[in-house]
């Protein structure tokens, strides 16, 4: 009844990476720091901001501690792929191009029931929120349409599109396999064996969920998330101060490593999950040190618009 | 006259907005031919939405508005024209007026001849009009969340405008809406359809045109057509039916263009899950339709709502997908369930205490606590009235009534918080009358929601909301104007809502009395209970205003009595000789209001010689009060406003012959008083001035 000749893993992600390329998106590769979703890799954040038209596609790995089940749960992980796409400002036809990535996947539109349904999105801690909706193919949200309003507090004009396609979900359902393990994730061509998600990612749930829920040293991970704010809060005071004079010259504000410090946000961010995951966070504490990675999110990004404004004043 | 059509063309807005925007869009258009004076007798406005779509067909619109002459009076016709040529004061009236010279006439009046200029204003074009003022209301449409989409943000809508159709029978209108020209070109289906482009050949051809492109523009059209789909899928099993579900087939009437319908089926293994947790899923995460066998009970079943036509294998592919997904969400439900067990609720009780209840306030074990608290009071007040009740199966209740937001399901299901609780405690055999409790204690969640069955339900449930009311108010978080964000109103409705059609003998008083409120925010409290009495008497009951505001000033502390002295009162205001009683206690407050302002004194009745006919209303009065009282005592409110609907001829009498307001004091004071002591001795029941009479 369904393909078996489904496409595999990393077949879905040559196509829905051609797809896009060839629609003028830079392909960037994954950020190379924990996120936990493709919206916070700087690609996406920093470069929402400002005026300058940006297309942007990358198959970004996201982190989330908490989710890990030790590789036992068919449907959840710790680390999932996101394909994140970017499209600053978006085109009129967006949806359309949408449609089409997902008939560039082999999904035959014509034999499935697609539902844009209302689902809007924020991430209180990067000062982010959009409007827009959960893409439903026969009852599976596969793709997150966000028409992107705020981010890092800052209004946005243009506005952007950001889609984010589940790529696990995507797999398993188009390969109709019930458990993410068992996604194919490459075939060999000539011998026809498959390596499938389990071989290649199992280990990795496994002992990442036995590190985040059992064995981080929570004080450590506090001396980390204390260390990298500070350094991060240093720099952003240097900021403030270099953007504010006036007799600053551009080449030295364009240099100012702002890309630096918001990877010290991330990492905190990173470190908050963990501890959240270790159970190390209470109710009462985790709005506060939510706050303190939104100042961080923040201060970057206010610090990065009027970079952008420097450098283009030249 | 011509058929007017606008369609605006969306993206996907989300399907709880859809219907108020129709409406308003529909309402907006009217007025505004209305306004403009384009509507002809007859016409008829009709209005559909998809969600890709928002249209209104006005069908007899005129194709400019009617021109109108106006006749403007200027000077006097010496001063205008000396022998016939005109004056400087004719020309500068001719130039206000916009006219020729020539074109000024006499006009005769009473006061003499006048120049006058009949000036013509030709009407506007509809088209013309309708593409200056239609855009603007549009554009205001209201929505619950907006976005911008073009840069520079010029505008904000739910939702970017991706095309425009407006016509006037064939012809375009010349409008544009957020940047987009409005044409004669609509879209249809996206995947049935596609890209063609779908002509509206003609304004009144909309619905037919869209049709053929595969969409179903009419709400009606496809709500009905769904529930017939339903009907027909569910027919494939045996003795089957589908589960009743308005606000879900509201969902999907809004989410489709064409819709169709899949009958699926899960592992009858899952039917071991509570049918609550079954339906849940169902329902609110993938928003199909549950089925239930001939018994009431769940069949391993399920419909989902396509929005699309496929033939047998799209609908075998889309029927494996669906259940996919199912099975998923049932799995991990059932592995919830499992997990859940190794802790039961009794263990939970103490790591409430990391559950945040409020900032300010505390945890939910402080809210535990306090909940005990306000339920002990609450049950001495219900025992001393002697109503029985398992009290130790109340306690047990209110105590492990919030343990379940510490479970794995309640985390994945929110909505199920209460229920799962109360599952939960049935399966560990905590006592059928506390399980229920705690399952119960969250209802009624809206006014048409039933009351908890059980008395320990109904109790858990007052205790939980006034403690939240009172310590909320406390902290300064009373609702204000339309910012009620802890949602205390509908606390304070289901309290009413509880008291009013239980069986419990618990006053308002009674319920603040329990909450322990402090005495700086007791009477806030209570006034805001008496507020929600007063919504739940006119907007829950249907009482009449006037028949609430009545009731409810003569006393809004117990509940049962209000709504049986409204009852009354709604059966009697009908006849004439109550209007004319109710006509007459209105008099009488604005007569002693007068006098209260001049300073008169109320005297004895008996204190000065009265005249026959103030007599017989003093003796009138005085024979009527103790059956009144007795009657009221006994709650018998219809004899007794019956009753007291007999006062009237000695009332009317009364006022027709006696002069009130006296100029002998001791006179005028002892009418004060007759009167005063007829409106306090009659008024327990209502407060009869506040009715309005015709």
């Amino acid at each position: 009844m369904l393909t078996p000749s489904a496409l595999t893993f990393q077949d879905l992600l040559f196509r829905l990476q051609g797809f896009w390329a060839a629609r003028g998106c830079v392909l960037q590769q994954p950020y190379d720091v924990e996120v936990g979703a493709g919206t916070m890799a700087p690609e996406t954040f920093l470069r929402v901001l400002g005026p300058k038209p940006y297309k942007v596609g990358y198959a970004q790995p996201s982190r989330r501690p908490a989710d890990g089940r030790y590789g036992e749960n068919p449907n959840r992980l710790y680390k999932h792929t996101q394909f994140q796409l970017i499209l600053k400002p978006p085109p009129e036809n967006v949806q359309e191009l949408y449609l089409q990535s997902l008939e560039a996947m082999g999904i035959n539109l014509s034999q499935h029931d697609l539902k844009f349904e209302e689902d809007n999105w924020e991430w209180p801690a990067g000062g982010a929120w959009g409007v827009g909706w959960q893409v439903m193919l026969d009852g599976l949200e596969i793709t997150q349409f966000t028409y992107f309003q705020q981010c890092g507090g800052q209004d946005l004009d243009p506005i952007c599109a950001e889609l984010t396609y589940g790529m696990e979900r995507i797999a398993a359902f188009l390969q109709d396999v019930d458990s993410i393990y068992d996604i194919v994730w490459a075939r060999d061509p000539e011998t026809g064996t498959a390596v499938t998600y389990g071989d290649v990612r199992l280990a990795e749930e496994l002992q990442f969920s036995v590190y985040n829920f059992e064995r981080a040293d929570v004080p450590r991970l506090w001396d980390h998330f204390n260390s990298y704010e500070a350094e991060a809060h240093a720099l952003l005071g240097e900021a403030g101060v270099l953007f504010a004079r006036e007799d600053a010259n551009a080449a030295e504000k364009r240099r100012f490593p702002l890309l630096a410090t918001y990877e010290l946000a991330l990492k905190c961010s990173h470190l908050f999950n963990l501890l959240d995951a270790r159970g190390a966070i209470s109710v009462t504490e985790r709005v506060g040190v939510i706050g303190r990675i939104r100042a961080l999110a923040v201060g970057v990004a206010r610090a990065y618009a009027q970079q952008q404004e420097a450098a283009s004043g030249c | 006259m011509a058929d007017f059509l606008l369609e605006i063309g969306l993206e996907e807005v989300p399907a709880r907005m859809i219907a108020g925007a129709e409406a308003e869009l529909g309402q907006r258009v009217k007025d505004l031919l209305t306004r403009e004076r384009l509507l002809a007798n007859g016409a008829r406005v009709t209005t559909y939405s998809t969600p890709r779509r928002l249209a209104v067909l006005a069908e007899g619109v005129l194709a400019a508005q009617a021109d109108t002459e106006e006749q403007m009076t200027g000077p006097s016709w010496k001063v205008a024209f000396k022998d016939d040529a005109p004056t400087a004061a004719a020309q500068a009236f001719a130039k206000k007026a916009g006219v020729s010279v020539e074109a000024l006439e006499k006009v005769a009046t009473p006061k003499g001849e006048y120049v006058g200029a009949r000036i013509k204003r030709q009407g506007r074009a509809a088209a013309e009009l309708l593409a200056a003022e239609l855009p603007k209301e549009a554009l205001a449409i209201y929505w619950a969340k907006n976005m911008y989409w073009r840069a520079g943000k010029p505008e904000r809508f739910v939702r970017p405008v991706r095309w425009v159709v407006a016509l006037l029978d064939s012809a375009n209108v010349p409008l544009e809406i957020a940047g987009i020209a409005a044409g004669n070109i609509s879209r249809g289906h996206r995947v049935l359809n596609g890209d063609r482009p779908v002509v509206i050949d003609a304004a009144g051809n909309y619905s037919k045109a869209l049709h053929a492109a595969k969409v179903v523009v009419d709400v009606a059209e496809r709500r009905q057509s769904i529930r017939k789909a339903l009907d027909a899928a569910t027919r494939t099993v045996a003795g089957a039916r589908w589960r009743e579900d308005a606000a879900l087939i509201e969902t999907v009437v809004h989410l489709t263009e064409w819709p169709t319908v899949v009958l699926g089926d899960f592992e009858p293994e899952y039917l071991a899950l509570p049918e609550e947790v079954l339906v849940t899923v169902m329902r609110d995460h993938q928003k199909y339709f549950a089925v239930e066998d001939a018994n009431g009970k769940l069949a391993p079943h399920f419909l989902a709502v396509l929005n699309t036509q496929v033939d047998d294998e799209g609908r075998a592919i889309i029927r494996h997908g669906n259940a996919r997904v199912l099975r998923a969400r049932f799995k991990d439900a059932r592995f919830f369930w499992d997990f859940d067990q190794k802790a039961p609720l009794a263990e939970r009780v103490a790591s409430l205490e990391h559950v945040t209840f409020q900032k300010e306030l505390g945890s939910y074990l402080w809210k535990t606590e306090a909940n005990l608290a306000v339920a002990r009071a609450l049950s001495a007040a219900v025992k001393s009235a002697g109503v029985s009740f398992d009290e130790a199966a109340l306690r047990k209740a209110v105590e492990l009534a919030k343990t379940d937001l510490t479970t794995e399901l309640v985390k994945e299901f929110t909505e199920l918080q209460g229920i799962i609780g109360g599952l939960y405690a049935r399966a560990q055999a905590v006592g059928e009358r506390a399980a229920l409790a705690i399952y119960e204690q969250y209802i009624p969640a809206s006014t048409e929601d039933n009351i908890p069955v059980s008395v320990e339900g109904q109790l858990l449930g007052l205790a939980d909301r006034i403690q939240t009311i009172t310590a909320m108010f406390g902290i300064g978080n009373a609702p204000t104007g339309s910012k009620d964000p802890f949602a205390l109103r509908r606390a304070a409705n289901a309290i009413v809502k509880i008291l009013a059609e239980s069986e419990l003998p618990l006053t308002l008083a009674d319920v603040v009395d329990a909450s322990g409120a402090a005495d700086s925010n007791r009477e806030q409290v209570a006034a805001f209970l008496r507020e929600r009495l007063n919504f739940y008497l006119k907007d829950v009951r249907g009482f009449a205003y006037d028949v609430v505001n009545a009731v409810l000033a003569a006393g809004a502390d117990d509940v049962h009595d209000a709504i049986a002295r409204a009852e009354a009162l709604t059966a009697v205001r009908g006849s004439d000789d109550f209007a004319a009683i109710s006509a007459a206690f209105k008099r009488i407050k604005n007569i002693l209001r007068q006098a209260d302002e001049k300073g008169f004194e109320l005297g004895s009745p008996t204190s000065a010689k009265l005249a026959p006919e103030a007599q017989r209303l003093l003796d009138a009065a005085a024979a009527l009060a103790p059956e009144v009282a007795t009657l009221r005592e006994d709650r018998s409110y219809r004899e007794a406003l019956a009753l007291i609907a007999t006062l009237r001829p000695a009332v009317d009498l009364f006022f027709d012959k006696v002069m009130v307001l006296d100029s002998d004091p001791a006179l005028r004071g002892a009418h004060l008083g007759l009167i005063h002591s007829v409106l306090s001795g009659f008024s327990g029941i209502a407060d009869f001035s506040e009715i309005v009479t015709a």
